[in-house]
């Protein structure tokens, strides 16, 4: 489903803020494989997740998506194949529309946005039941401004909405990072629901070891830009929180090792 | 209850009065219209104001005179019409292009007097000088360019370049440099062009153009108008002489100029609005152009930059700064 | 104010209620402060009136007026999108540009239309006292384009087009492309300042290179009246709000220019345009702060 090869991303390349974000990922994540992604803060998760989507433009590398090329393609024609969940509830929704609309503008994905009525009485119907599924209440609410809604209310609104067209890949970036533990699991449940019941494939960030072996069947851990983990199946099944962090510290070390190196 | 029945008394008998006054004198309204507030437009109104009163139109007594400036906005323009056609006034004076188009437009039965609008024609107020038929007629302020030039010619005796500055923005002011324009080439005199699309840029304008030519012409344009002091300024500097499109110019430091003093067009503005007053039909009052050329001259200005005026010249001047 | 200069009055209102409509697309709805429209208002009266004189019938160059002031908008949106200046500059530069463009279109800086014909002729034609015929001619038309505002902005398009000025990050995710409804935004709203450019110079027989000038302004201040006035998140709410706001502000020009009304007189206009919009910023804080402490003192109790 997705395809990376040799990504890298340097961000005020030629000045002395250059940074290297990616050196050289290659990824494949097959179709409907839950996939992951852990490392510690500015390991380039998120900028891996921007490769995908568009949103971080790459120095050098290949990104295909379904088969299809998208290197050089701009956010919003990827779209079309990818749903996003932003950490900021903020980020993902349009707070000044109401949450039927909010639903609406997702519903046209990859569509060709023209002039008929964004809100018709067929499309309410469908917002109504899916938002239903929620179970909180949202159903009889659906006019309501969406600023209104609390940030974890907007991250399940976001999560439907990725469902409301018909794009198979989900990209999650930290999306329950703002929210307090009882939501935050609340979302991860509706996550896995969502993503079983779309037969969708998933690439998820998070900082939360427990989640990163919890949900789905493969694991990567970036440093550095580089992959330095990436397991799956039984290997990962066997793994426990403990183990991980372990290896965390370990690459965590190696790099202090390297350090005292350069410094001896 | 009493108190009421007091006041409505003298209320009635207040009324009484009033009517009657209307009875014994006849009072006429006349209703101006003008685009922007500057020298040579006021000294219009002012003399046009004087004018009705050597007449015997006299402000406060037989005649009501209501001013109005668009702030040199379009749209205010036409909301002044709109307001002044609805006020009946019995005579309706546009000065300058905008504001005059803007009172035609707004009626077809009010007399209209346009005054200071260089192209009358062209801007469709009237379709034939002599005779203009509708409700519409007044005076041209044609500027007399090609004698202007022959002025500049007599000051700065070897004339090679005449500067100008302008507002490409102004139908008057257009009209005039392309007049000035064919004037100069038929004396071989080549005119070097500053554009100020607003006050503020006069000054830059002149600034640029300064150091090309013999001598700086100041058109009869509302921009430069609002900027003559920054303009002459740089002309000093330059220790070139500028010459005014309009005689108002010399109080301000032009060293010359050859024009009607828009008072006197005010004046002569006011025999229009005497004419439909004492029930002339507008359709048959041709339009003219403004007369009254006379020649200012600024001595102090002269001697300053080193220019003397001839003894023809001083014996023609109408006024002499000294 | 008599009632000729009250239907006067309530006619520019309406023309200057499609440059509030204008206004309200790009600084309300997409977040983009558009000065574009300065240029663009006179170019829609100068292309029409040229148009007309030249002999092209008078709807079409009316249409013709619409559509250049579209490209006004494209110009700014190019500069913006394409280029990255910053917006408000990218729109000076369009407004500036459009003055010269204007000279040349006309080939002079003022074009009388006295006589020529124009929308209205077929109607004065009819007999119809040109007084109401024209003011119901605009109503229709301005009708007409606060429909059509109202119905794109329930639109699919219309929609990603209100999301873009807020959160254009969510409507790229969605699949919109930002660039585009900002191209498309700008050309709608400077398509409906040349569409009251067109108007202005058919209604009142000239067009006028310097009547683009405070148009922005008088826009803004429409808007910012109109939805004090007329608060409420429904579209047609803020559409039938700009356009009044724009009657009401014309109104009050009208009454500061009635002879003797309060002392005014024309050169206090912009003072009036300032008080007033800063009335209307204010007034909805000062309300906010009353409710706030008719809360605190209720609680007090
Ligand atoms: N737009 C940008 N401009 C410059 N540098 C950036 C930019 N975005 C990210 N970076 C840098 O790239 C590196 C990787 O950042 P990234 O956001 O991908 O990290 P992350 O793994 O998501 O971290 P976190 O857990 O804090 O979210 C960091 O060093 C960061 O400072
Ligand atoms: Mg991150």
């Amino acid at each position: 489903m997705i395809h990376l090869e040799d990504i890298g991303v340097t961000f005020n390349a030629n000045t002395i803020l250059e940074n290297q974000a990616l050196r050289g990922i290659s990824l494949t994540v097959a179709e409907r494989q839950f996939v992951t992604v852990i490392g510690s803060n500015g390991a380039g998760k998120s900028t891996l997740l921007g490769a995908v989507s568009g949103e971080t433009p790459i120095s050098r590398g290949r990104v295909e998506i379904d088969e299809v090329e998208v290197t050089k393609w701009p956010v919003h024609r990827r779209a079309r194949y990818a749903a996003r969940v932003f950490q900021n509830p903020l980020a993902g929704t349009c707070a000044t529309l109401t949450i039927e609309e909010n639903m609406a503008l997702a519903y046209g994905r990859g569509k060709r946005r023209g002039w008929r009525l964004a809100l018709s009485a067929k499309r309410r119907r469908l917002f109504q039941d899916r938002i239903a599924i929620l179970g909180l209440g949202l159903e009889d609410r659906l006019g309501d401004s969406i600023g209104l809604l609390s940030g974890g209310q907007r991250q399940a609104v976001s999560l439907v909405m990725a469902t409301l067209s018909d794009s198979r890949l989900l990209l999650l970036d930290e999306h329950t990072a703002a929210l307090d533990p009882r939501m935050a699991a609340f979302i991860l449940k509706l996550t896995n629901t969502v993503v079983e019941e779309f037969a969708l494939t998933v690439m998820m960030v998070t900082h939360s070891m427990k989640d990163a072996l919890a949900c789905g069947d493969r694991t990567v851990m970036l440093h550095q830009g580089k992959i330095v983990l990436d397991v799956a199946g039984e290997e990962r099944d066997q793994l426990d929180v403990p183990q991980l962090l372990e290896m965390f510290s370990k690459v965590r070390g190696e790099e202090l090792a390297d350090d005292s190196l350069l410094l001896g | 209850m009493k108190r009421l029945k007091v006041v409505s008394v003298f209320c009635a008998a207040a009324l009484v009065i009033v009517s009657a006054a209307g009875v014994l004198a006849q009072t006429y309204k006349v209703a101006v219209s003008q685009i922007v507030e500057h020298p040579a437009l006021d000294a219009t109104r002012q003399g046009l104001l004087d004018g009705l009163k050597a007449k015997g139109y006299e402000q406060g007594k037989n005649l009501e005179f209501v001013y109005q400036t668009a702030q040199g906005n379009p749209a205010i323009a036409v909301q002044i019409a709109k307001q002044f056609v609805g006020e009946k006034p019995d005579v309706l004076v546009g000065i300058a292009t905008p504001t005059a188009q803007a009172l035609a437009a707004s009626t077809r039965t009010i007399p209209v007097i346009f005054t200071a609008v260089t192209d009358p024609l062209g801007a469709k107020l009237i379709t034939d000088l002599e005779h203009p038929g509708g409700n519409v007629t007044g005076l041209s302020d044609l500027t007399p360019v090609a004698q202007h030039v022959d002025l500049m010619q007599e000051l700065v005796p070897d004339l090679k370049t005449i500067g100008v500055v302008y507002n490409p923005g102004e139908a008057n002011a257009v009209a005039l440099v392309d007049l000035l324009k064919s004037a100069a080439k038929n004396k071989k005199i080549q005119v070097v062009e500053g554009t100020a699309l607003k006050s503020a840029d006069v000054q830059g304008a002149a600034r640029i153009i300064a150091s090309e030519v013999q001598v700086i012409y100041a058109p009869t344009d509302n921009t430069v108008a609002s900027a003559i002091d920054a303009l002459i300024g740089v002309a000093n500097q330059a220790k070139i002489p500028v010459f005014g499109g309009t005689t108002s110019f010399v109080e301000n430091g032009a060293v010359a100029s050859l024009g009607f003093d828009y008072y006197q067009v005010g004046v002569q503005t006011a025999e229009y609005v005497e004419a439909v007053l004492t029930g002339q039909k507008v359709g048959d009052i041709p339009v003219t152009f403004a007369k009254g050329s006379d020649l200012f001259l600024n001595q102090e200005a002269a001697d300053n930059l080193g220019i003397t005026f001839s003894e023809a010249m001083l014996e023609r001047a109408s006024s002499i700064k000294k | 104010m008599s009632l000729f200069a009250f239907l006067g009055t309530l006619e520019i209102g309406l023309v200057y209620g499609l440059v509030a409509l204008g206004v309200y697309l790009t600084f309300r709805v997409l977040d983009f402060p558009d000065l574009t429209v300065d240029g663009s208002f006179p170019m829609g009266g100068a292309v029409a009136a040229t148009a007309i004189v030249a002999g092209v019938n008078p709807w079409l160059a009316t249409g013709l007026a619409v559509l250049v002031g579209g490209m006004c908008g494209l110009v700014t949106a190019f500069l913006a999108v394409r280029c990255g200046i910053l917006h408000l500059l990218a729109s000076i530069l369009t407004m500036i540009a459009a003055f010269s463009i204007n000279i040349r279109i006309m080939g002079r800086p003022n074009m009388a239309l006295l006589g020529e014909p124009t929308i209205f002729t077929a109607f004065d034609n009819m007999g119809l006292d040109p007084l109401y015929s024209h003011l119901g001619v605009i109503f229709l038309l301005v009708l007409f384009a606060a429909f059509f505002v109202t119905r794109l902005l329930a639109s699919d398009f219309g929609l990603a087009l209100r999301a873009t000025g807020v959160n254009g990050r969510m409507v790229s995710a969605q699949g919109g492309s930002i660039g585009f409804y900002t191209y498309l935004g700008l050309a709608l709203s400077n398509g409906l300042v040349g569409f009251s450019g067109a108007l202005f110079a058919q209604s009142n027989s000239f067009a006028d290179v310097t009547s683009g000038v405070g148009t922005i302004v008088v826009g803004l201040a429409a808007v910012i009246l109109g939805q004090t006035l007329i608060p409420g998140r429904r579209i047609w709410v803020a559409v039938v709000a700009v356009i009044v706001g724009s009657i009401l502000y014309r109104l009050a020009v009208g009454f500061a220019l009635s002879s003797g009304m309060f002392g005014m007189q024309a050169s206090d206009l912009n003072l009036v345009t300032a008080v007033l919009v800063a009335i209307a910023l204010i007034a909805p804080k000062m309300k906010g702060k009353m409710r706030l402490k008719a809360v605190q003192a209720r609680r007090a109790k």
